[in-house]
């Protein structure tokens, strides 16, 4: 840099305003504006001018720039926002009126900024509620399980020991009778239940007491029908006997001498072999599903319950009730606060119960 | 939670969980089978979940088989298709409502989401959050911004008209 002048002064003046100039060159100013004073007031006026030019920064406008960090708005629209979320603080709130105030436009952008809440919905509704709706079940704690088992017993064996030579069929359509013949536990039908492995082992206990010398008789099942016209063509006869062979209308004492025929694998009857289909439906029509032990019927009833997803004591009671004609009630009580539970089984007027 | 309770829960939520999730997918019979899906995971939790909990844990769980059918549709290639075709609701409002309506188009799926389950259902950010398992941050990002741009939508149609 030159040495400093009368032509060349104003470039140092400028240099010294920004702070360019080294401690050496501004002891070289001094001594020039020593020698020189009226070039003091004109260096004081250049310093003014650039403390102007850096007043002008528009703090405002400045602030209109910035972003607010989470969100990425300017601060106006975030303060907006955040007044039609209910999101705003006191503070901003009153940042944002100052803000209104100075800016009109602001206010028509916040009233576009309410609009945007959307209406309360109501014309568009689910109309299949009635299929969601559950049917009120009671749920059956595991040792009440064990009540029902052991009333299950109890009523089973009044039942079933009170009046076994009396025939009466109930709603459902069947009827008790005893059988003289002894029944091997071996012949019995094995439940085979892999995905319920619990079910064998549970209908064992509830019928640990029912005697099996003792059958079910269930009123007559309708026979699978058979097309018409094979009917009028090749088995009219065939149709018949097997009617006739139905249990149900028979009386007690062909009834007991039939029993006998329960051991035979299956009615011998003269059926056209070419007619297999209309010869595997009539051999499912075997005598054992007309008259069948106490045991597999029951077994029969409580599984299909099971696996139907019914609990086992709903299985249970819903039977019993239906063979005992009684009411059966299952009651739960627990008071505030306290650590025990009662719980009552009523069949009819017996009553269990317990406290746990 | 009861039978009786969630029988209730039936009555109160099955409307806003079955609008939530038509007006996201606009296709009824998928919203309804989302929604019949939902009660019946609810049913099966019955004894889990507390009643005070069941609104949210419909919705999340409404929430995330939409997503599921979203992306189905997604990899099937027909989700405008479904889109347009078979939601009717739209010529039903009338003023600010079809206006908003139409803006709710606009947004993202995720925005439109958040902003519904915001101002219909009047979410707090926390519990939109465990809803649709974004961060707090991230609802109110995508709320703010919804609001940007569905204010924007409005100014443009008002200058239109």
């Amino acid at each position: 840099m030159e040495k400093i002048d009368l032509h060349n002064y104003e470039a140092w003046f400028l240099d010294y305003s920004e702070g360019n100039l080294s401690q050496i060159q501004i002891v070289e100013l001094n001594q020039f504006l020593d020698s020189n004073p009226e070039f003091r007031v004109e260096l004081e006026d250049f310093e003014e001018i650039i403390l102007e030019q850096d007043s002008i920064r528009n703090e405002s406008l400045k602030a209109s720039l910035l972003r607010e960090e989470t969100t990425g708005l300017i601060r106006a629209e975030y303060l907006m926002i955040a007044q039609v979320e209910g999101e705003i603080s006191k503070q901003e709130k009153a940042e944002l009126a100052v803000m209104v105030a100075a800016d009109s436009s602001l206010s028509k952008d916040l009233a576009m900024y309410q609009k945007t809440k959307l209406p309360i919905e109501q014309t568009i509704v689910f109309v299949e509620k009635a299929a969601l709706i559950q049917k009120e079940r009671k749920i059956i704690g595991w040792w009440t399980y064990a009540s029902a088992v052991a009333a299950a017993s109890v009523v089973a064996f009044v039942i079933w020991n009170s009046n076994p030579a009396e025939e009466v069929y109930n709603s459902r359509g069947f009827a008790w009778q005893e059988n003289k013949a002894q029944w091997d536990d071996k012949r019995l039908p094995r439940i085979v239940a892999a995905e319920k492995g619990e079910v064998q082992e549970i209908i064992e206990k509830v019928l640990f007491s029912v005697p099996k010398n003792q059958f079910a008789k269930v009123k007559r099942q309708k026979a699978p029908t058979l097309s018409k016209k094979l009917e009028k063509r090749e088995i009219p006869r065939v149709v018949k006997s097997l009617e006739q062979a139905n249990l149900a209308e028979l009386p007690n004492d062909a009834l007991l001498k039939e029993n006998k025929a329960i051991e035979a694998p299956e009615i011998s009857m003269k059926v056209p072999t070419k007619f297999p289909k209309v010869l595997a439906k009539i051999k499912k029509v075997k005598l054992e599903q007309d008259f069948v032990p106490i045991q597999k019927f029951a077994k029969d009833k409580i599984k299909k319950g099971l696996l139907k997803g019914k609990t086992f004591s709903e299985t249970v009671i819903e039977e019993i009730a239906d063979i005992s004609n009684e009411k059966i009630t299952f009651e739960t009580n627990k008071d505030k606060g306290s650590l025990f539970e009662s719980f009552a089984l009523n069949i009819g007027k017996l009553s269990i119960s317990r406290n746990r | 939670m009861t039978v009786k309770e969630y029988n209730i829960t039936v009555g109160l939520y099955s409307d806003n969980v079955f609008r939530f999730i038509l007006k996201n997918i606009r296709d009824e019979e998928k919203a309804k089978d989302i929604v019949q899906d939902s009660f019946v995971k609810l049913w099966q939790k019955v004894d889990k979940v507390k009643v005070e909990k069941s609104k949210s844990y419909l919705f999340t769980t409404a929430y995330r088989m939409m997503i599921d059918v979203i992306r189905r549709d997604k990899k099937q290639g027909n989700w405008d298709e479904v889109q347009e075709q078979s939601y009717s609701h739209q010529k039903q409002y009338t003023g600010l409502s079809e206006v908003l309506e139409n803006a709710l188009s606009k947004l993202s799926k995720i925005q439109r989401s958040v902003v519904m389950l915001r101002d219909y259902e009047g979410y707090d950010y926390n519990e939109i959050a465990e809803i649709t398992t974004l961060s707090l941050s991230q609802v109110k990002v995508y709320i703010f911004r919804a609001r940007k741009i569905l204010k924007e939508y409005l100014v443009s149609v008002e200058a239109v008209l």
